[in-house]
């Protein structure tokens, strides 16, 4: 049993940490809602450049287990300004490319040469009708995945974008420039097989999961500062009793949510009985409290809080993105309690690897 | 870059073959309903509680967290895990001796002399004699370093007088691990030790607590004139805070966790039962009820397996310790009143299952009260672990 990472790992975390840092700069690009094909074609060119993108090829020596995947995710959660570019979307396409033997776009998306995205709600079986649902930067990536499950059949499309039919869902996450397009599109690339499908699904959950513990984490770290630094009445405002017991609760659900968004990445990794279940909980958990954490965030920071410039908007906006795309977040709690009901017995722990 | 070694939730087959032994011998030792066949406090539960601790001696279980030089198995902690789930997840009493094998004998072994752990330990693991522990008083219970019972040496040994108050199973047991004021010159924290004190001796009297779930685990303990000889002293004279503060953390431990887990995943799987029996299109609010409630309780022993690694990997663990101790006592007090309402009025009757569940609710608002109330926890977090002063 090892529930943390190792020192290996953890300077893998701190090296994609450094790359983040290093990106060139893009929080203009942000705030002036000008997030284009430019903006992410150059941010994709510098990650692939240091190989975050091999990290997710199931081909690449680089390859990474969900639980590091999800570790990368939470790194880049907690930049205060999310990075405008597909990168949990990007890991998925390579990943689903590969195994549905599209190798040559793979290839293609895992270098940089082409930026890659996902209709994350077709991924996560949410009802969009006859449409993809959304897809994130479908304005600004060459490329869009889409993953149609009908019956046991699951077939890999691949649209070259911008696509004419694709109307714009302008996302309140400004970093997230958002798309949907009529199905059906694209021409067909591959199939995955159901175990695949399943793994995908429940991967991209967790590594939600992980981004919004990164975000909230991040909102969390700044709320304790202010809280060090603000002075009112004379004292700092981490003098006060009412808002010390506020921040350890907080503390206390960040933990528990970080807890369930790692448990959920090494559930898909260890194909785990009832991975899905593991994953549907570490999402909606993980959307419901970080959601609620940056709200708290806003509240401890005061009227600064409400400022564009105290910028806590950001963290706020990318947590309610992604506890909403591809599966919401309390639909998602719903569907792992409803299992919980249908079978009269309770998660637990899973403790061994699947099949 | 090729990274093989990954974080890595699997238990270990032999560990898990180990529990599936456990779980059979529980199952094959214990009465299905023995918390209604032997209903607390009365004799036949005593009786049974004790014999519990002996049937654990026997197999070689009551040793599970102690080292090898003490009698103990020196198992593993991934071990020592699983044995704490199973023992949680069965319904096993956890016998009258719990506390003495897995606070006070600790305790010994880090504090007591080579003469006190020849005398007191064999017993505990035996299941000989039982230890409370009587810290609280009327005036101290969160400022429990304000604490007025005195030890006075006199003629070679201390006289105790004094009140304590919540001293679980104190009417059962042998003896009791008692905080003292021992110098009321010295700065309050500063004057206090620790005695082994035996409960029958002449001086102490006992009088139970009835709660709100119309039980009584609590009692008061009047100390009035009560001789202990020097050798009870545990731990250096005056230097007792130290020693309760490691009493305090391993109350707040993995075991506990584990059994809180167990606790509120029976509720939870209760309540199950009872929305089953709900039309359809009444389930949806209870379905995302239970997940949520579902995730809160999973969190618990997850965190507490973080815990462990980082024990195992020589990291500082009192951070996410004292997550886990407020973490519990929020999600099982949330959660009771939850299960409640998702069962709906059929919970307000007296009758079982619904009575257990309403008496389990009961007893959770204990949770955030006992062992450090959660406002002191929070403080601790608040201004140990974020540094908010």
């Amino acid at each position: 049993m090892r529930a943390g990472f190792d020192e290996e790992e953890r300077a893998l975390l701190e090296g994609f940490d450094e790359t983040l840092r290093r990106l060139p700069e893009y929080a203009t690009a942000v705030d002036d809602g000008r997030v284009d094909r430019e903006v992410v074609s150059r941010l994709g060119r510098r990650l692939a450049a240091d190989g975050w993108f091999e990290v997710a090829d199931p081909r690449s020596d680089s390859r990474q287990p969900g639980t590091v995947l999800a570790g990368l995710a939470e790194v880049a959660g907690r930049r205060s300004v999310a990075i405008p570019y597909p990168l949990l979307e990007t890991w998925l396409a390579v990943r689903v490319l590969r195994q549905a033997g599209a190798e040559e776009v793979a290839t293609a998306v895992a270098a940089g040469e082409r930026t890659a995205t996902l209709a994350v709600d077709l991924l996560g079986g949410n009802h969009v009708g006859d449409t993809s649902g959304w897809v994130p930067y479908a304005n600004a990536a060459d490329l869009a995945v889409l993953v149609v499950a009908e019956g046991a059949e699951t077939t890999v499309l691949l649209a070259e974008l911008p696509l004419a039919s694709m109307w714009e869902a302008p996302a309140i996450d400004l970093a997230t420039p958002t798309g949907v397009a009529p199905l059906p599109v694209g021409r067909e690339a591959g199939r995955l097989d159901s175990e695949e499908l399943r793994f995908t699904r429940c991967l991209y959950l967790a590594l939600q999961a992980a981004a919004m513990v990164g975000a909230a984490d991040d909102l969390f770290r700044r709320t304790v500062d202010y809280l060090r630094a603000r002075e009112q009445f004379g004292v700092r405002l981490s003098s006060f009793q009412a808002l010390q017991h506020h921040a350890a609760d907080l503390l206390v659900a960040l933990e528990a949510a970080r807890s369930l968004a790692y448990y959920a990445a090494w559930c898909a990794d260890a194909r785990a009985e009832r991975m899905e279940e593991y994953a549907l909980t570490a999402k909606g958990f993980c959307g419901e409290t970080c959601w609620s954490i940056a709200g708290s965030a806003i509240q401890l920071h005061g009227g600064t809080g409400m400022t564009w410039e105290g910028a806590l908007h950001y963290g706020l906006c990318r947590i309610a993105y992604l506890a909403m795309a591809g599966r919401n977040a309390s639909e998602c709690l719903s569907a792992a309690g409803g299992a919980a009901i249908d079978r009269a017995s309770m998660l637990t722990l899973a403790h061994r690897r699947g099949p | 870059m090729g990274y093989s070694i990954h974080m890595d939730f699997t238990v270990a087959p032999e560990d898990l073959e180990f529990g599936d032994r456990v779980r059979a011998w529980v199952e094959a030792n214990v009465p299905r309903d023995w918390t209604i066949e032997y209903p607390y406090g009365s004799p036949e539960w005593v009786e049974f509680q004790k014999d519990w601790d002996r049937k654990l001696y026997q197999a070689g279980y009551a040793g599970m967290f102690w080292p090898r030089e003490f009698g103990g198995t020196g198992a593993s902690p991934e071990r020592r895990f699983v044995f704490a789930q199973v023992m949680a997840e069965t319904g096993a009493p956890e016998g009258l001796g719990h506390l003495g094998r897995r606070v006070v004998a600790p305790i010994l072994m880090t504090h007591g002399t080579p003469e006190q752990q020849r005398r007191f330990l064999p017993p505990i693991l035996e299941g000989r004699e039982f230890w409370a522990q009587c810290f609280s008083e009327p005036g101290a219970g969160s400022d429990l370093a304000s604490l007025s019972t005195r030890a006075e040496l006199v003629g070679g040994r201390f006289l105790v007088n004094g009140q304590k108050v919540w001293t679980s199973n104190a009417e059962f047991c042998d003896w009791g691990f008692v905080l003292v004021r021992t110098d009321r010159q010295a700065p309050k924290h500063a004057g206090i030790s620790c005695l082994a004190v035996p409960l029958r001796a002449a001086g102490v009297t006992i009088r139970p607590i009835r709660q709100i779930n119309r039980q009584s685990d609590f009692a008061e303990v009047f100390f009035d004139d009560v001789e202990v000889p020097l050798e009870n002293l545990i731990g250096p004279l005056n230097g007792g805070w130290r020693v309760a503060v490691t009493l305090l953390n391993y109350e707040r431990g993995l075991e506990s966790a584990m059994s809180r887990f167990a606790d509120q995943r029976r509720a939870v799987e209760s309540a199950l039962l009872a929305i089953r029996e709900k039309p359809e299109r009444d389930r949806y609010l209870d379905a995302h009820a239970l997940g949520r409630l579902q995730a809160e309780i999973l969190a618990i022993p997850i965190v507490a397996m973080r815990l462990l690694s980082t024990q195992l990997e020589g990291g500082d663990p009192s951070e996410l310790a004292s997550v886990l101790k407020l973490q519990h006592s929020n999600a099982w007090q949330r959660d009771a009143s939850r299960v409640l309402l998702a069962t709906g009025q059929a919970s307000m009757l007296k009758r079982e299952p619904a009575e257990s569940q309403f008496l389990f609710y009961l007893m959770s608002r204990a949770v955030s009260i006992g062992g450090g109330t959660s406002e002191i926890q929070r403080n601790v977090i608040a201004k140990r672990v974020l540094g908010l002063t």
